[in-house]
């Protein structure tokens, strides 16, 4: 039993690896930012996944404390890289069409 | 809230043993008052809240199942469907009145793939849905009607 | 015996989640636009995540870390919709063919 889970751990966690690699691939042929933000976010899922997994195989109970650890900063990359585009975007439009913009980020505000 | 700040320390330090406890004990009673201070937590709204624990874990229930069902629904689409799906935008009003419930309500949206909630401006909602199968019962739903039961109750 | 169960139940969901986060890649590549694509994305971050991690918590069962798996999945249920919503926010925001790509409905 514990031959099966070891082999069956290992082989996820390297399926999940090379899934990593897909997507990745995903994040450099994205024609559009946006798309390179998601991959980059799906990335730090299945990271979280493989050092989940990696606990279990190593038998080393610190390792959930690095994936809690990394969740946390995965959340805060994609906040701000999002906050970062949004407010040149609006700066943007602010100086071309002041209205416009006006407009919209009302439309935006929450 | 200062029970589930003991619960996370306890948590977080690993291990169980006295001087743990009192230590974590002492931090998340300063923390909660802390919190009372400065954040507007207070100690008659954690009771009010204490009394719809039922209601919420309920709805937790719920929205757990309807996640896993919406995601195995999601891959279905994903293998037969592929290029030939029809997106939609749709703007729909809400009729939950709180500004809490409605956050609930659009993170319940978001959480449930297929459906994402793009904006929200007071009572109108802007929520992109993967297919039209998906749109179909958005408002109206029954994520809506147990928000606003347990609104009720507050 | 009841550790073997607990064991051969997490292998199921492990297995599980790991076809899961492969449809969730192969979604990335078969959608053409972003908003459809973040759906596949969504699909990996709840159902994926949460196979893997019940399959992690079953594995060490009785311990104090299982707990600590529960407290991961619960932290990315709870900023994974944030996030999602930032993204779709950014995209309808810059996007300029957007109404090409999905049609616009009125309730």
């Amino acid at each position: 039993m514990t031959d099966l889970k070891n082999l069956a751990l290992t082989a996820s966690a390297v399926l999940l690896a090379v899934l990593i690699l897909a997507t990745l691939v995903r994040a450099v042929i994205g024609p559009r930012f946006t798309d390179r933000v998601i991959a980059v976010n799906m990335i730090n899922t299945m990271a979280v996944a493989i050092i989940a997994i990696l606990s279990v195989r190593l038998k080393q109970d610190f390792l959930v404390d690095v994936a809690l650890v990394y969740a946390l900063l995965s959340f805060l990359t994609v906040v701000v890289m999002t906050r970062l585009v949004l407010v040149r975007h609006w700066r943007k439009c602010r100086k071309t069409e002041p209205t416009d913009a006006k407009k919209e980020a009302a439309e935006h505000a929450e | 809230m200062g029970i589930l700040l003991f619960g996370l320390w306890v948590l977080l330090s690993g291990k169980l043993g006295f001087e743990i406890c009192a230590i974590g004990a002492i931090v998340s009673v300063a923390l909660y008052i802390l919190a009372c201070r400065t954040l507007g937590y207070s100690l008659s709204g954690d009771l009010k809240a204490l009394k719809r624990l039922g209601g919420g874990v309920c709805y937790l229930l719920y929205l757990l199942k309807e996640m896993l069902w919406a995601g195995l629904v999601v891959m279905r689409l994903i293998y037969t469907k592929g290029r030939n799906m029809e997106p939609r935008l749709i703007w729909f009003h809400t009729d939950l009145m709180n500004d809490s419930a409605r956050a609930a309500l659009s993170d319940a949206i978001t959480l449930t793939a297929g459906t994402i909630t793009v904006s929200q401006e007071g009572d109108l909602l802007c929520v992109h849905a993967l297919d039209t199968s998906l749109a179909e019962g958005l408002e109206h739903s029954e994520f809506e009607r147990k928000l606003r039961k347990l609104e009720r109750d507050v | 015996m009841l550790n073997n169960i607990l064991t051969a139940a997490g292998l199921i969901f492990l297995v599980f989640g790991v076809f899961v986060f492969f449809s969730a890649v192969l979604g990335l590549y078969r959608f053409d636009y972003v908003l459809n694509r973040m759906h596949a994305a969504a699909v990996g971050d709840a159902l994926g995540i949460f196979c893997i991690l019940v399959g992690v918590i079953l594995f060490h069962a009785p311990t104090l870390s299982s707990m600590k798996a529960l407290l991961i999945l619960v932290f990315l249920w709870i900023t994974s919709p944030v996030a999602s919503h930032l993204i779709a926010q950014v995209e309808t925001a810059t996007n300029p063919n957007l109404k090409s790509e999905c049609k616009v409905e009125k309730r």
